[in-house]
């Protein structure tokens, strides 16, 4: 009786250190573009939110995304591309904002983030997790954008101001010369109903 | 002699009146305004649909070629339908005029006076006649343009919109002017 109460007892006390792996943290990371249009030349803002869900602390984190993002096709302006956290606490969410320039135009695609942390402080094993990608894009030229979004209110105006006086002048001709003969006309029609 | 002479003179007058001929000034006058009217929305498209000219040279060039040739012909069309309506119209109001000019004079006869309300009829109907087609072909030619470029063509490339854009509007001017009585 006694021998099966232990045994029992040790049989939950394994199932419950067996099951440490649903009380530990992972981390979710999204990687995102905040633009609507990416054009060459002008800024590019990605943002990386990491979520720690679960109940502990994760320690060290470092996302490292330089490989998405080489230095001979994008400019960094802002932010880097290879942050580092001493620690996000449970259920905590950490955005990272990193603002390019792309030299290039055409489709690229950039890949997931990775992102390593260690559950503990003592225990040194990494863990590492990836990002969500945004995929394949599409970076138009500067000329493509200008020629979609721009107003082009003075070169309306200007063009306005080139074309009117070929069609302004000869109306104008035209209309002194009708205006001329027809008032003669009513004169000639007025005197002779006076007559 | 002077019969002979004003005879001849009638005929030319009569001649003048119902060619398609246009004088020198005239198809000068003409050309001029068709190059012009053909060549001043390639600085729109330059500016808006960001096209440059050293890649679109040759576009340019024969889109405006083409195009002054049938505005130029639009134009004689126009004018040649024109010139006899309006002449008919003014008959009246240039026989005052010419009247109240030879009010004054009193050696002058019958014959001179209508020769000279002929010509003067001729004259008036012709400088009419060529400033309306001038306004009115320069006008519908622009507002196609403007319309086919920018609202039916508009997300189409800049080729096939300069090219389309260009040979319809012309297109429409040119049959338009034929299509008149």
């Amino acid at each position: 009786m006694f021998l099966k109460t232990t045994l029992i007892l040790l049989a939950f006390i394994s199932v419950v250190y067996s099951q440490t792996d649903d009380e530990e943290s992972f981390l979710f990371v999204t990687k995102q573009t905040v633009n609507r249009f990416i054009v060459q030349g002008k800024e590019l803002t990605i943002k990386y939110g990491l979520y720690n869900s679960g109940p502990t602390t994760v320690f060290n984190v470092n996302l490292n995304d330089v490989h998405s993002y080489p230095s001979k096709y994008y400019e960094l302006l802002v932010g880097t591309l290879n942050p580092k956290w001493e620690r996000i606490n449970a259920g905590a969410n950490l955005t990272h904002v990193v603002v390019l320039k792309p030299k290039e135009s055409g489709i690229s695609n950039s890949s997931h983030a990775i992102v390593t942390y260690q559950k503990s402080e003592k225990n040194a094993e990494v863990q590492r997790t990836y990002s969500s990608e945004i995929g394949d894009v599409y970076i138009m030229t500067g000329r493509e954008y200008d020629r979609r979004f721009s107003s082009h209110v003075i070169d309306w105006i200007l063009f306005t101001a080139m074309a009117s006086p070929c069609i302004v002048f000869p109306f104008f001709l035209w209309f002194n010369s009708k205006r001329k003969y027809e008032l003669l006309a009513s004169k000639d029609k007025a005197t002779k109903k006076a007559q | 002699m002077s019969n002979q002479r004003s005879t001849s003179r009638d005929e030319d007058l009569l001649l003048q009146d119902f060619s398609r001929n246009v004088t020198t000034k005239s198809r000068a006058l003409f050309s001029g305004n068709a190059a012009v009217v053909s060549a001043i929305p390639l600085w729109l498209f330059w500016r808006i649909h960001q096209m440059d000219f050293s890649s679109y040279f040759i576009h340019f060039i024969l889109g405006t070629i083409v195009s002054t040739y049938f505005l130029n012909l639009a134009y004689q069309n126009m004018k040649f339908i024109l010139k006899h309506k309006i002449a008919q119209k003014r008959e009246e109001a240039v026989n005052r005029e010419i009247s109240k000019i030879f009010a004054s004079d009193k050696s002058a006869n019958k014959k001179d006076k209508d020769d000279r309300v002929l010509t003067r009829k001729n004259e008036v109907a012709d400088f009419e006649a060529t400033t309306f087609s001038i306004f009115y072909n320069n006008a519908f030619y622009l507002v196609c343009l403007l319309v086919l470029s920018f609202f039916v063509l508009k997300n189409f490339s800049p080729t096939v919109n300069y090219l389309f854009s260009v040979a319809l509007s012309t297109a429409m001017v040119f049959l338009f002017s034929t299509g008149q009585k």
